[in-house]
């Protein structure tokens, strides 16, 4: 009896010697294990399940997800989880030499262990039963759908959830209990920090010039045009760029700055001033001992910062894309018009505008990047003149067109392909003149599900010599408000014997091939249309089409945003965590230099710059790394974006700086508090 | 400088296993004085050095310094004051491992913002009088106790500190070692006026000094004064050890 309560005494004054360490890691433990349920819970959501808008494939998306983030929180928890032993090392050993038994010690770390991960476990869920309804909103509106989002607590999950907390809590105390039993029986090292410091520094210089490399060539991409021959060379380069960030920071930290502060050290003028004598080398010793780690933390953070740039930017880029190409709301082709008129007089809908435009279809040579040559396509095309009468809503994203003008319009997507705005290849139209200077756009008048392949505008000239192989009308309708249509009506409009396949029939020349119309027929299973064989839509409802790439952008967004910022916030842990934890070591040169005559502040400057140190040096290198992603963005998107990088590069300073800043008033509160 | 120490206490821990480490101790130390201080293990002759240099602050009394009450000044102050005008030699020495012997021994001038001219000086100086010069660029883990006791005086030296603080300076040193480190401080006791207060529990030690006060267990048991005769303070001392118990057995005849 009496043994054990030595050893509960033994666990609560470790637990309260290194109670600030410990509420960092149980707050960042916290926040996964909450983000970790809340995800959980959104699978089986009932809200979201009876919803049409939500996809089964969402829900799918969703429990893969559950099971990363719940491998990775598993791996922090573990990782983590042993620092404290390592703090306790000394102790341990004491304990160990004075007799107490191996197992005993292990059992000490493992309870330890055992109730700080109950504790963060419990609390976690505690705090996903509270955020479970904010965050089923969050999700609700980044997907913008029209649901009220109801507070759920699913018994089932819960219960799953308190059984994967008991056994991981059970594996990583069992983890650290093993992790001091083997630590005692280890004879302490002395490492030789200081060995090769030629070749560490000659490494070092390597690194920084790699490093800076690196950050040339990045500023390179962001000046370079997009065409098709750089295409391949810019996707190499940024490859190139990462992995010589890669391995530059790591030689910089490993090498350069420890050469920085060894010179400084070694400069009479620096060193022979106030704590510097001491401040330098005890950096220096700090670095050291921290490179790999903070390496580690500076490429997550960068990785972290570069995927919210991309989402974010990805985010606004397509969002904003359908916001403008489907200003639209109703089209039809000449088969399908009456009866959508028909359905909108039945409906009483409020009808703003009606268009109609005929349309001329005809084979055409274009350019193929991949094969290097010319590949017979379909084109649609439509007259300049009934191009100029649509309204401005339609056509305004394409570039402005003068009557002699051509314009060639192919879809958002491959307006993220690199040699979209290329022109150097002329168009060739069957029996028609070459078309060689074109301006180039993105926008289909009546939204682009209405057309297969690309379309031209061309001068009303022009396109009363075309030949028409197949024309038709294209009819829209801009509703105000809802189009009223029911399910049913939208299915028998949508029906498939209304629409037609398109084919065309290779010939041996362009002026040989052809184009047929026929009547679209059920595909058998396992059948699919040939490379030029197309499906003229007869009926297409826009909403639904920018529903579905609102709800997915907004649903990986949701995925993307919580799973960075979880990782921020675990490595920030970590870092704070890095901070605070000195070995004894540490600890008796702080302590030393108090005895010695160090001022308070003085010492405070020493645990100032200690944080700076640690905290600055993944900051700004995770910065500049990231900036990679608005020269990616440069490339794929046309658009540098940097003000999504500034944004989130900024919230990331936010972020990382508060928690230095606290990580400082931590560190120094139990420094003063230990001198 | 002189020492007026008033009625101070100092507990150590909580109410019920408290360790009553100073009892009331009155004290005055004039300027110049070399003064022991001697008493068994434990009985606070270390914590009587920190309070009087003000590195730990006593529970009530006063402690005053050239007309200064030091219990009455800020941290901040008391730092300032430390750094300037004292200097330590600790019982544990108290060296800073990741510095070698020769930035070791600079450091109170190099927190002083000192110039690099006068900081070479006084480090020659104190090489040759305490013979240290090879020593200067080994590292501190490498050296022997004696060693690291003698670099830890030359560190409270280098400033030319009014006070000098020394809590048993020579009990790793082996008698040459003692004799030149006891010799330098008489000599910059009796040229620079430099007040000493030494803890120790060698009675040859503490025949260097004009005065040694006993104390046991917290409290002045008694003093005694050195008439210029060393061998003869030499025996008051060691009988008086016999009287209080403790202390340095090797020295009884
Ligand atoms: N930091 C401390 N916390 C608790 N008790 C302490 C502390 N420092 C000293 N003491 C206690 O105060 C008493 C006096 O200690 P002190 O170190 O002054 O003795 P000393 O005379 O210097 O002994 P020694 O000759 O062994 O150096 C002792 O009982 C000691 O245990
Ligand atoms: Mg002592």
């Amino acid at each position: 009896m009496a043994a054990i309560s030595i050893y509960l005494k033994i666990i609560r004054k470790s637990l309260y010697k290194l109670r600030d360490s410990y509420i960092i890691y149980v707050l960042a433990s916290v926040f996964a294990v909450a983000v970790l349920t809340l995800l959980a819970m959104l699978v089986v959501d009932p809200t979201l399940k009876t919803s049409h808008y939500w996809n089964i494939s969402f829900q799918q998306v969703m429990y893969a997800m559950v099971f990363i983030f719940a491998f990775f929180t598993f791996v922090y928890m573990a990782y983590v989880g042993g620092f404290f032993i390592e703090q306790q090392k000394n102790e341990f050993r004491t304990y160990f030499k004075l007799g107490m038994s191996k197992f005993t010690i292990a059992l000490i770390s493992f309870l330890e262990t055992f109730v700080v991960q109950l504790i963060s476990w419990i609390i976690g869920m505690l705090v996903a039963l509270i955020l479970q309804k904010f965050v089923g909103m969050l999700l609700v509106y980044l997907m913008r759908i029209d649901l009220t989002f109801k507070f759920y607590y699913s018994a089932k999950v819960v219960w799953i959830m308190l059984q994967v907390g008991l056994y991981s809590t059970l594996i990583l105390s069992l983890f650290n209990g093993l992790r001091s039993y083997f630590l005692v029986r280890d004879k302490h090292k002395k490492k030789h920090l200081y060995n090769h410091w030629l070749v560490r520094s000659l490494l070092g210089v390597l690194g920084l010039l790699l490093f800076l490399t690196g950050v040339i060539l990045t500023l390179q991409l962001l000046t370079m045009g997009r065409n098709y021959d750089t295409l391949d060379q810019s996707l190499v380069m940024t490859l190139v760029i990462a992995i010589l960030y890669l391995f530059g920071s790591y030689l910089v930290f490993k090498g350069f700055l420890p050469l920085v502060l060894e010179i400084l050290d070694r400069l009479k003028i620096f060193s022979y001033r106030g704590t510097n004598l001491f401040t330098f080398k005890y950096l220096h010793k700090r670095l050291v001992k921290n490179t790999s780690i903070i390496w580690f933390i500076t490429e997550l953070s960068a990785l972290a910062v570069a995927v919210l740039v991309f989402c974010y930017a990805g985010y606004q880029v397509v969002y904003q894309d359908y916001q403008n190409s489907y200003s639209f709301e109703l089209a039809a082709n000449k088969s399908q018009a009456q009866e959508v008129e028909k359905q909108l007089t039945k409906q009483k809908t409020h009808v703003k505008g009606r268009y109609h435009t005929p349309i001329k279809r005809t084979v055409s040579e274009v350019w193929d990047y991949s094969e290097n040559a010319y590949v017979p396509r379909l084109v649609s095309v439509m007259s300049n003149s009934d191009y100029q009468k649509l309204p401005q809503r339609l056509t305004k994203k394409n570039p402005p067109l003068k009557s002699g003008d051509f314009l060639e319009v192919k879809s958002e997507l491959s307006a993220l392909t690199p040699n979209y705005n290329d022109t150097r290849h002329p168009i060739q139209v069957k029996n028609m003149p070459k078309i060689a200077t074109r301006k180039v756009g993105s926008m289909f008048p009546y939204g682009n599900r209405m057309y297969s392949c690309y379309m031209l505008i061309v001068p009303d000239e022009y396109y009363h010599q075309i030949d028409s192989e197949a024309s038709d009308t294209f009819y829209g309708w801009d509703v105000s408000g809802a189009d009223h249509f029911s399910n049913a009506v939208i299915k028998k409009l949508q029906q498939k014997k209304h629409r037609y396949y398109l084919t065309v029939n290779i010939g041996s020349s362009l002026d040989k091939s052809t184009i047929t119309k026929t009547k679209a027929t059920k595909l058998a299973y396992g059948e699919y249309l040939k490379t030029n064989q197309y499906v003229q839509m007869s009926f297409v409802r826009q909403a639904v089409t920018k529903n579905v790439v609102r709800q997915a952008t907004g649903f990986f967004l949701f995925l993307i945003t919580i799973f960075s910022i979880s990782l921020l916030i675990a490595l920030g842990s970590l870092l704070t965590l890095k901070v605070l934890l000195r070995d004894d070591f540490e600890w008796r040169q702080l302590k030393t230099l108090k005895k010695i005559g160090a001022s308070e502040k003085e010492i405070k400057q020493i645990v100032k710059r200690e944080t700076s140190l640690l905290f600055g040096l993944p900051m700004i290198f995770a910065l500049i790394q990231s900036f990679l992603i608005v020269g990616v963005l440069n490339l794929s998107l046309n658009t540098p974006k940097v003000g999504a990088f500034v944004l989130i590069g900024l919230s990331y300073v936010v972020l990382y700086g508060l928690t230095g800043v606290l990580t400082y008033v931590l560190s120094w509160r139990g420094v003063a508090d230990k001198l | 400088m002189q020492i007026i120490v008033k009625n101070i206490a100092k507990d150590y821990g909580k109410k019920k296993n408290a360790v009553h480490a100073l009892k009331d101790i009155d004290l005055q130390v004039a300027q110049g004085e070399f003064v022991g201080i001697m008493g068994p293990s434990g009985a606070g002759k270390s914590t009587l050095l920190n309070a009087i240099s003000t590195n730990e602050r006593p529970d009530h009394g006063q402690i005053i310094i050239d007309s200064i009450d030091m219990t009455q000044q800020h941290d901040k102050t008391l730092a300032q004051y430390r750094r300037h005008k004292m200097g330590f030699i600790y019982q544990s020495f108290e060296l800073l491992d990741s510095l070698n012997v020769k930035e070791n021994i600079i450091l109170p001038l190099v927190l002083n913002h000192s110039s690099k001219k006068v900081i070479e000086e006084r480090f020659d100086h104190l090489n040759r009088l305490l013979d240290i010069g090879e020593l200067s660029h080994r590292s501190i883990d490498d050296l022997s106790l004696g060693q690291r006791q003698i670099i830890s005086a030359a560190r409270a030296l280098i400033n030319n500190p009014e006070i000098l603080f020394a809590d048993e300076p020579t009990g790793s040193l082996d008698s040459k070692s003692a004799t030149i480190l006891l010799n330098y401080m008489q000599i910059i006791n009796q040229r620079e006026k430099t007040t000493i207060l030494m803890a120790t529990h060698d009675a040859f030690t503490a025949s260097y000094c004009s005065r040694v006060v006993f104390i046991k267990d917290g409290s002045v048991f008694s003093e005694i004064v050195n008439s210029g005769d060393r061998n003869a303070f030499f025996e008051q001392v060691i009988n008086m050890q016999r009287t209080i118990g403790g202390g340095s057995y090797f020295n009884i005849p």
